[in-house]
């Protein structure tokens, strides 16, 4: 399935994209520790949220062949004022 | 009718009239950037987006916002790629019949934008260097 990369995946993978298999029933958490294992400190500590066809997703959701998977780290910010 | 654009380019002007007679209140938010992201001076950000989601979301949150509060419509552009220091990266404009509730709305809309919006930030220093930001809340809702 193809994955997006932006801002701190995108910096630390040093690509805006990847294609990743995984086995059969495999969730968003499962695919999202496969990319933490590839950055591993480079993304330490950064929150991520899952996004499946432009969606935000729980965790625990099934992907399927063809869905394009983005994590989401901190968008721009909230709490400045 | 909710209107809400990515731009990528210069904003064109504010020239969306009120929705009607009984407009009171015209509530104009700019957004610039400043010369300073995380503590590191820059001299502009570019503004990255993942772009069909973030159209989405804008426009859902600024159907969420009319439905919130009473107010009679709302505009919105936010810029995406470079922007200098000191030019403006987000404009939201709400009409409300009165003051109260297009204040509370524009507060409300831009808190949900920066929230939800897949729209990052990226410092660009004097020499180049890009960085992304961390974030002002550096956690998702």
């Amino acid at each position: 399935m193809k994955v997006l990369l932006f801002s701190h995946l995108k910096y630390a993978l040093g690509s805006s994209e990847l294609e990743v298999a995984l086995p059969q029933g495999a969730t968003a958490a499962d695919l999202m520790a496969h990319i933490r294992g590839m950055v591993e400190e480079r993304v330490a500590g950064i929150p991520l949220r899952a996004a499946v066809n432009q969606v935000y997703v729980p965790d625990d959701t099934p992907l399927s062949d063809g869905d394009e998977v983005v994590f989401i780290p901190p968008v721009q910010g909230g709490s400045s004022w | 009718m909710v209107t809400t654009r990515l731009n990528a380019g210069p904003l064109p002007p504010h020239d969306r009239r009120p929705p009607g007679d009984v407009t009171g209140a015209e509530v104009i938010f700019h957004g610039r950037v400043r010369g300073e992201e995380q503590g590191r001076e820059i001299v502009a950000l570019d503004y990255e987006a993942y772009a069909e989601m973030a159209e989405k979301e804008l426009q859902a949150i600024g159907e969420e916002v009319v439905e919130e509060f009473s107010i009679q419509d709302l505009c919105c552009d936010h810029r995406v790629g470079e922007v200098p220091v000191g030019e403006v990266s987000l404009r939201v404009v709400v009409w409300s019949r009165h003051r109260g509730a297009a204040l509370e709305a524009v507060a409300w809309f831009v808190k949900q934008l920066k929230e939800r919006v897949p729209i990052w930030k990226w410092g660009i220093t004097a020499d180049g260097e890009r960085f992304p930001s961390r974030g002002a809340s550096q956690a998702h809702p």
